[in-house]
């Protein structure tokens, strides 16, 4: 029973955070699956404190203020995905940044996606309407969709287009004539100019409304008719059935199990309708309140179902992290987590930087040759090394036995990575390579404990690369 | 900026040193800087780990560039992580390193003299060494980000004597980073995440402690530096608020500055001249003010003449405030 709650838990961990080391989920097991959920989304009723960024900044000044160069913004974010105690608020800043998908590509100001990646983390656990009606004022999506060229007289319907189709309620559910009037109801949302880069770096965008600019005739949307301005459409937006349906299955998709690509979520049923209705009609009762929701989800039946365990492919982001917190490198500030960040663009979710509005193909899209490769040698390269503390407190933990038989040694590794679950088939290889290399024992002497810590290290490195690690 | 006239103080602004560049004139993150002969100052840039181009600048305050020395590494002479600048008598000039936790010394022009420091807890070993300040004898202390402490050393780096451990009680600390010496050869230390100043005697003994935590005037949060004029008035950089306070020698709040970088730098104005796009990006700007403002000022220093120097870290330049010490304001109604 107890195995079976620390895999419950384990799961909860996964999806709400980066996973978690064994000792992390048997503290947590003690406080409860209800508890850890109420923690999780309501950090801040709990006493948990949001990740203090002075350190990082101290000795990483070029976090700050990342300019041109994105890299040392998806190096400050990956600090923060590593080490934040509050883990389901960066989880859903990287939800909101899917979704609301804006890219350093065109902004070139890297500095503008930090301040709307802060935006999300401060409010996306809030009210969804509230969090539209600050997307539409962000500056880096105002730039990024057009909306500094939408004018009156010449309207420019690119985040009119997408409000609908991508931030929330999906295509099918609006006319062009919607498109074209919700467009009009945003003229005159733009930015001010900054500051120029040089001489002394960059300055920030900020919201403003020119009422002069904007076109203040009525329209109709949606079978409303009005003089309506942006907030407007948003209430009404927010208030459309299909609109709870999509942000559910984003919520489904992103946190429960994988579903087919966006695009195909007009003619391809949920995988668990039912499940879709629970979250929708949760996020409509709690008036679009997103915590609520959440709330819901990690309890609810739906999500602690085994047959939805290990049933995402881990995006990058969530691979690095979570090997970065159960191997404990990166910590605190020292060389390298530039790189780190980075690595994320290796394994094809650039941070800060996504292909298109409409953000990443997930789940199995994920896995391409080349970023399997990648991801598989970036894990197995850390849980290999013993030298770092994470892997080091495995060595300790299963040093507490003597001698092991081969399926105790598998079996105790794979508990030991954060209840990871290896297939059968697998389970039987690396239980016959563990057969090949001899006898398991922990030994006395030094040179017999660093073989020992040898084999634990191979141990994890095969258990990172098999096919189930990539599963979350 | 409009003169400042604070409890018999009277404070200009002067001007402006700096733009950003990855290498000669300019600096990138400055951390801190060393006022040394004829108005010559070393800047310690910091840069990050991808730009690799940590190096020390070598400038007058008028804002002529001498050169600059130093490069990405661990070898002699190079920096991984350079943070705190300070010279001696004979104007050698040592650099503390806070990820390979040493002291790298080289000659005025640049010229890699030598190095010492040893990684760990021990008495005269470094974990994160932030600041580093000569006293009149030649010693040196520096302060210690992870080990909380502060140490004295011979200009050779002989450990002469150490206190401070992690705590919040008098005398402790928490990540403790810029570091002075007054008149009196008394030690002030900004003790970055207590959010305060501590002053000692030259032997480590507690004398007292100024600023408290908060935003509003006089309260700090993570001060980066401390500097005493020749007053004994006491200037922070208010790292995390933005701002720089000053505070008379018994820690009474004397005045706050935000940054005041109405006029561009030299190095500025002839780059922006230099570049007609700039010049009409500006003019489309309605409000400057941004650009004057401190943005993580890091460090601070006071010239001879009353000049006190702010590393201005995030936005690549040293704000220049005077001190006026013949000041006589004129007729009011002129």
């Amino acid at each position: 029973m107890v195995d079976k709650d620390i895999e419950l838990m384990a799961h909860l961990m996964r999806r709400a955070g980066f996973g978690a080391p064994i000792m992390e989920l048997e503290a947590r097991l003690v406080k409860g699956h209800e508890a850890t959920v109420d923690e999780l989304v309501y950090p801040e009723e709990h006493g948990i404190p949001p990740i203090d960024e002075s350190i990082i900044f101290r000795h990483n000044p070029g976090f700050e203020i990342p300019g041109g160069l994105p890299h040392n913004g998806q190096g400050h974010w990956m600090y923060r995905l590593i080490n934040t105690p509050r883990p389901l608020e960066e989880k859903m800043a990287l939800f909101w940044h899917q979704i609301f998908a804006t890219g350093h590509s065109k902004l070139d100001n890297c500095n503008q996606m930090q301040a709307q990646i802060s935006m999300f983390r401060q409010h996306g656990m809030g009210n969804y309407r509230d969090l539209l009606l600050r997307l539409a004022k962000d500056p880096a999506m105002i730039f990024w969709l057009d909306n500094n060229d939408n004018h009156k007289d010449t309207p420019n319907e690119n985040w009119g287009r997408e409000l609908l189709e991508l931030f929330s309620m999906g295509q099918g559910n609006y006319t062009e004539q919607d498109v074209k009037e919700c467009s009009r109801a945003f003229t005159g949302w733009t930015i001010a100019p900054k500051l120029p880069r040089m001489p002394y770096l960059r300055h920030l965008w900020e919201f403003e409304y020119r009422p002069e600019d904007h076109d203040d005739g009525e329209k109709q949307f949606l079978g409303h008719r009005g003089r309506f301005n942006g907030e407007d459409i948003i209430d009404i937006v927010v208030r459309q059935p299909a609109t709870a349906r999509f942000m559910a299955r984003h919520l489904y998709n992103f946190f429960v199990a994988d579903e087919v690509q966006v695009p195909s979520w007009l003619d391809k049923a949920p995988r668990d309708p039912m499940a879709i209705n629970r979250i929708a009609a949760t996020f409509v009762d709690s008036g679009y309140d997103i915590r609520s929701t959440l709330s819901m989800l990690f309890k609810a039946d739906f999500f602690k179902d085994p047959s939805v365990r290990f049933a995402k492919v881990k995006s990058p982001a969530e691979v690095i992290a979570g090997t970065m917190r159960l191997v404990r490198d990166h910590q605190s500030p020292k060389p390298g987590i530039g790189l780190i960040g980075m690595e994320t663009a290796y394994q094809g979710q650039s941070l800060l930087d996504p292909p298109s509005v409409e953000g990443w193909h997930t789940g199995h899209e994920w896995l391409d040759t080349g970023a399997l490769v990648r991801r598989i040698n970036f894990v197995a390269d850390r849980v290999g090394d013993v030298s770092l503390e994470g892997v080091n407190d495995i060595i300790q933990r299963l040093s507490v036995k003597d001698s092991f038989t081969a399926e105790e040694f598998v079996d105790g590794c794979a508990h030991l990575m954060g209840a990871v679950h290896v297939h059968d088939d697998t389970r039987r290889q690396l239980i016959a390579h563990t057969e090949v290399g001899g006898a398991v024992k922990r030994g006395v002497s030094e040179e017999e404990r660093t073989a020992f810590a040898r084999r634990v290290g191979e141990m994890l490195r095969l258990i990172a690369s098999s096919p189930e690690y990539q599963f979350g | 900026m409009q003169t400042v006239t604070v409890r018999g103080r009277v404070y200009n602004y002067s001007h402006t040193i700096g733009i950003n560049t990855l290498s000669g004139r300019g600096f990138r993150y400055p951390a801190d800087l060393a006022i040394g002969k004829d108005g010559v100052i070393y800047v310690v840039n910091q840069t990050d780990e991808f730009q690799k181009c940590q190096r020390i600048t070598i400038a007058t305050m008028d804002e002529d560039y001498l050169g600059e020395f130093g490069g990405y590494g661990e070898g002699d002479g190079e920096f991984v992580w350079p943070v705190a600048v300070a010279l001696d008598d004979d104007d050698r000039v040592y650099v503390v390193d806070e990820w390979l936790c040493r002291v790298s010394v080289f000659d005025k022009d640049g010229t890699f003299i030598t190095k010492w420091g040893t990684p760990g807890k021990e008495k005269g070993e470094l974990n994160s060494p932030g600041g580093l300040v000569f006293d009149r004898d030649g010693h040196f202390y520096v302060t210690e980000e992870l080990n909380h402490r502060v140490q004295k050393f011979t200009k050779d780096g002989d450990y002469v004597l150490g206190w401070g451990s992690e705590g919040e009680a008098e005398g402790e600390f928490r990540r403790p980073w810029g570091i002075s010496i007054d008149n009196d050869g008394d030690v002030y230390v900004a003790d970055w995440h207590n959010d305060r100043i501590q002053k000692f005697n030259p032997n480590g003994d507690y004398i007292m402690s100024f600023g408290t935590s908060g935003e509003g005037p006089g309260e700090i949060k993570h001060p980066s530096d401390v500097a005493v004029d020749s007053d004994g008035d006491v200037y922070v950089t208010d790292w995390w608020n933005h701002k720089l306070e000053v505070y008379d020698s018994s820690g009474v709040h004397i005045a706050s500055f935000r940054g005041d970088a109405e006029r561009l730098s030299k190095w500025a104005r002839e780059f922006v001249d230099a570049n007609p796009d700039y010049i009409k990006a500006r003019l489309r700007v309605k409000n400057h003010e941004p650009e004057w403002r401190f943005n993580r000022p890091c460090a601070v220093q006071i010239s001879d003449d009353g000049k006190v120097l702010v590393a201005d870290n995030q936005r690549a330049r040293i704000q220049v405030y005077q001190k006026e010490y013949d000041w006589v304001d004129p007729q009011f109604n002129l």
